[in-house]
């Protein structure tokens, strides 16, 4: 495959999207086919939305969740397990491999676990495209 | 229609009541307030800058730990600012704050004005691209320079810009460039009147500014900085991305810290200890080892004070890395054509006076207190001790009471203390106005 794969990022707006800015403020270097999507909490994100993604092409989804720092609740861990769980079982039953969904927690300055995190994801899914 | 509008000005007069108001919301700030709105009360929260955060939230990591400082605190600032029992304010200093003759505070509140629709702005920062003013950047230590619209920096919060309106020179180029249209400048001075059945005060602690030690030559000599800007080198936020000595941008080989600048020194009028100068010196020791591997650190001390749980352990850690620790006090600093500096002082332990050159000088600098808050108290008096930090009447037994029933305090506005002591001493000052609260239904 000549075109490298395509990441999607849901990021949480108070903590892991500063991280994102942040790399790319030190100029980080990561790949150019990363997106980034804002939203308040990651615990939000529906099961739909990541298929959707991936019917509209993209190869990974990476979402730099807040762990246990989220203070929209405790439970944010969880329910983000949760979403992850669901659409895992989704993936499946399209044929799609459950490993092209990764979730991290990244802390807000957190730019270089970002870095390290996404370039290694890009990696793993260089390989599973081969 | 009527009723409507009735309610409204019911609710606008409701929340005008607060059972505490807590001003300053930096770490101890925060977390009074936190505590206070997580027991049910309902908080006012009042910073006088754009951002909240304080000064916890510029540094790179917290001793003995090395755990990220930022990475510790930004969760508790975005509870903060979205804690259903806190309103908050930031641009907002108390201009009054009088018992009344219900028993409460009526406080009048200065707003200043952002030039930025708080509501509108994203933080998508395309004024800031398009802003022709260049002036330093006051939360870098005027390392780097930022324009005359900004976003305070990477990981504020309210993550809204505001117009330096004095630095701006009006050309309105970002009016044009918002996108939601939200920079106006025709915002002026708020007055906001609010009651308060009690007061934190976490004012926190001013720095100490040593351009007036002139034998250190601060201001003057470009390689001489202070521990604050050294510690924005070192923090994930940081400016460069790298350790950099201000007057070539050359990476540092030979770096010297001078303890106690500023502190356990009665000729600039501060003679107490800073409880965190030898520690924070330590700690940054242990990241520019890190950060430089090939560099030598040698740290200028009067007697380390490594009081804490842990902390001993952690300077034992730093001098087993390699970090040079030298007893004597720094009688002078001399610039070389290069940019070095000699540094002159006693070698306490051999008894000669020794001569050092190194390529960039750290001022460990103390804190001072910052009493403005007591001015603000109109028919009643915040006493303060010698020294200008809020007296506390009963130390041992109620450390956050203050001088005036109903008003309690809140970490380093009372005495220099390290971040752990900070948050013990917040977490006291919220539970004593909890009781006090209770005692008064």
């Amino acid at each position: 495959m000549n075109t490298p794969p395509k990441i999607l990022v849901f990021s949480t707006e108070k903590i892991s999207d500063p991280a994102v800015d942040l790399a790319g403020l030190l100029k980080k270097h990561y790949p150019a086919t990363v997106y980034t999507i804002t939203v308040p909490c990651s615990s939000s994100i529906k099961p739909r939305w990541l298929m959707h993604a991936y019917e509209k092409g993209f190869d990974g989804i990476f979402i730099a969740a807040d762990g246990t720092d989220c203070s929209f609740g405790e439970s944010c861990v969880e329910k983000t397990s949760g979403v992850i769980a669901v659409t895992h079982q989704m993936m499946r039953e399209k044929g799609l491999k459950p490993s092209t969904l990764k979730m991290a927690a990244i802390c807000s300055v957190c730019a270089d676990p970002f870095v390290k995190q996404i370039t290694g994801f890009m990696k793993e899914l260089e390989k599973t495209e081969i | 229609m009527l009723i409507k509008d009735e309610i409204v000005q019911e609710t606008c007069f409701d929340t005008a009541l607060y059972d505490a108001m807590v001003v300053g919301a930096g770490i101890a700030g925060e977390e009074s307030a936190l505590k206070l709105a997580d027991m049910g009360y309902k908080v006012l929260l009042i910073e006088k800058e754009a951002s909240i955060g304080g000064k916890m939230i510029l540094l790179s990591k917290v001793f003995p730990t090395l755990d990220c400082a930022a990475c510790i605190t930004t969760p508790k600032v975005s509870e903060t600012a979205r804690h259903p029992n806190i309103t908050l304010h930031t641009l907002t200093e108390a201009e009054s704050i009088v018992r009344n003759a219900d028993n409460q505070f009526s406080v009048v509140l200065k707003k200043k004005p952002r030039y930025v629709i708080e509501n509108d702005c994203t933080g998508c920062q395309e004024c800031e691209k398009v802003c022709p003013v260049i002036t330093s950047d006051q939360f870098q230590f005027n390392l780097v320079a930022r324009k005359a619209v900004y976003i305070p920096f990477t990981i504020a919060n309210p993550r809204v810009a505001l117009v330096d309106i004095e630095n701006c020179m009006q050309c309105g180029a970002c009016e044009k460039a918002c996108p939601s249209s939200a920079i106006d400048f025709s915002q002026e001075e708020e007055t906001l009147n609010a009651t308060a059945k009690s007061v934190v005060v976490a004012t926190g602690f001013k720095l100490f500014d040593p351009i007036s030690i002139e034998r250190y030559g601060y201001g003057r000599y470009k390689n001489v900085i202070t521990s604050m800007q050294m510690e924005r080198q070192l923090a994930p936020t940081r400016p460069f991305n790298n350790i950099l000595r201000p007057s070539d941008g050359k990476m540092p080989d030979k770096i010297a810290y001078i303890f106690c600048t500023g502190s356990r020194d009665h000729t600039v009028g501060n003679p107490i200890c800073s409880q965190v100068c030898c520690m924070y010196s330590t700690k940054q020791a242990q990241l520019l080892m890190g950060a430089l591997p090939m560099a030598d650190v040698s740290l200028y001390y009067i007697n380390i004070r490594a009081f804490g749980k842990g902390y001993n352990e952690f300077y034992l850690q730093a001098k087993d890395m390699g970090a040079k620790y030298v007893k004597g006090k720094i009688a002078s600093i001399r610039e070389k054509e290069n940019g070095n500096l000699i540094l002159r002082y006693e070698d306490i332990i051999t008894g000669t006076v020794t001569e050092s050159e190194h390529d960039l000088v750290v001022l460990s600098v103390g804190l001072l207190a910052n009493p403005e808050i007591t001015k603000v108290f109109k028919n009643e008096k915040l006493e303060t001790d010698p020294l200008n930090y809020i007296l506390q009447p009963d130390l041992l037994s109620n450390p956050a009471l203050t001088s005036i029933e109903g008003v309690f305090v809140a970490g380093t506005s009372t005495a220099p203390m390290d971040i752990p002591d900070t948050i013990m001493s917040a977490g006291a000052a919220a539970s004593e106005t909890s009781s006090y609260l209770k005692r008064l239904l």
